[in-house]
């Protein structure tokens, strides 16, 4: 065996022993500044050194008597959303947000084409015909995320063991807060807490009037 | 020769007349108002936004107005019927079918519209002629509205 013979078989182990160490998970108990449990929070890793992803699989966000089912979606930045109507009502879907804007219009009967959120970030989303449908799509830079539970609780399982950034989002605020660096290895807990507001992209009934009557 | 220019003449009399009779033809449907200028502007849109205020709250019809941005659909119905009437408006929004596919509108549902609407214009003074001429208007869309 050769000098770089001795060098392969070196790496090849150090390799072997990455792959083999078994995968590490998180679990993250949620609560707003009072203790409250949070759901509907979202919170996600991304990796230290930027790792190859697959193409994300398509998402549904479904419009069910009028409201977006669900109303918080996390994708992965790329993700192909499809908004297949089970209403089977006219609807106007738009967001004004910059990480996506867009405007799709909904008819009964029609198929319509996915929306691909392709930058990272949060869109708001809502009906010109239906006020109250709200729904907001964070598109974030990882595939290892997840939402909380009713119990403020969330788990992200079979991470690869490594360096991460953790952050935490929840829809009363503009954006996702750090939670720092993370270094996985095996199980891991972390409680967390979220001042959250009213979920983002509510608006007043007087507000609404305004951007109607000037948008339209 | 006198006798061409007695054709001639009678011609050109009967020309003249022709063009005094198309000149007056003219003039009349300038001078006759659209039906959105007799109603008029501030009229129409009171009636549109009172008949979604009381269509929607009405039992009878508000099943198919639940959820819906009511202050959007009077600006909206308010430049339709603008445009319907005569009046200078454009309307951009979407088919009188597209709007009202899949909510399962029924005729006795559109009847009871349309007696509102009918109510709405004798308390804003409308007179039965314009009433009448709106409401012509809106009759062919009843089979785009009225799915079950």
């Amino acid at each position: 065996m050769n000098g770089t013979q001795m060098e392969l078989a070196t790496l090849a182990a150090t390799l072997l022993a990455a792959t083999s160490a078994s995968a590490a998970d998180i679990s993250a108990n949620i609560v707003d500044a009072a203790g409250k449990p949070l759901r509907e929070a979202v919170v996600y890793l991304v990796p230290a050194q930027p790792v190859p992803l697959a193409k994300p699989k398509h998402v549904v966000i479904d419009q069910v008597d009028k409201e977006f089912v669900p109303r918080v979606t996390v994708v992965q930045a790329g993700t192909a959303v499809d908004f297949p109507n089970h209403d089977n009502i006219r609807h106007q879907v738009y967001s004004f947000s910059p990480a996506k804007t867009f405007e799709l219009k909904l008819y009964s009967g029609r198929p319509s084409a996915p929306v691909v959120f392709d930058k990272t970030g949060l869109a708001v989303l809502g009906c010109n015909i239906h006020d109250n449908m709200i729904a907001c799509v964070l598109a974030v830079d990882t595939p290892w995320f997840t939402q909380t539970d009713a119990q403020g609780r969330a788990r992200i399982a079979d991470l690869p063991p490594g360096k991460y950034e953790m952050l935490a989002w929840h829809p009363g605020l503009p954006k996702p807060i750090s939670q720092g660096p993370v270094e996985l290895t095996g199980s891991i807990e972390r409680s967390i807490t979220l001042a959250t507001g009213a979920m983002v992209g509510a608006t007043t009934d007087e507000e609404h009037h305004e951007h109607h009557a000037t948008g339209s | 020769m006198r006798f061409r220019s007695k054709v001639g003449f009678a011609g050109v009399r009967r020309a003249v007349c022709l063009a005094a009779m198309i000149a007056a033809c003219h003039s009349a449907s300038a001078a006759s108002p659209s039906l959105y200028e007799r109603i008029g502007s501030e009229r129409l849109s009171a009636i549109a936004n009172e008949l979604v205020d009381r269509s929607s709250s009405d039992p009878r019809t508000s099943r198919s107005w639940r959820k819906v941005s009511l202050h959007r659909v009077k600006d909206v119905l308010t430049v339709y019927l603008c445009s319907i009437t005569g009046g200078p408006c454009v309307y951009e929004g979407d088919t009188m079918k597209d709007i009202h596919a899949g909510l399962d509108i029924t005729e006795a549902e559109m009847f009871t519209m349309v007696q509102s609407l009918r109510d709405i214009m004798i308390r804003h003074e409308v007179p039965l002629r314009e009433r009448n001429e709106l409401l012509a208007l809106l009759a062919p869309s009843k089979r785009d509205v009225v799915t079950k």
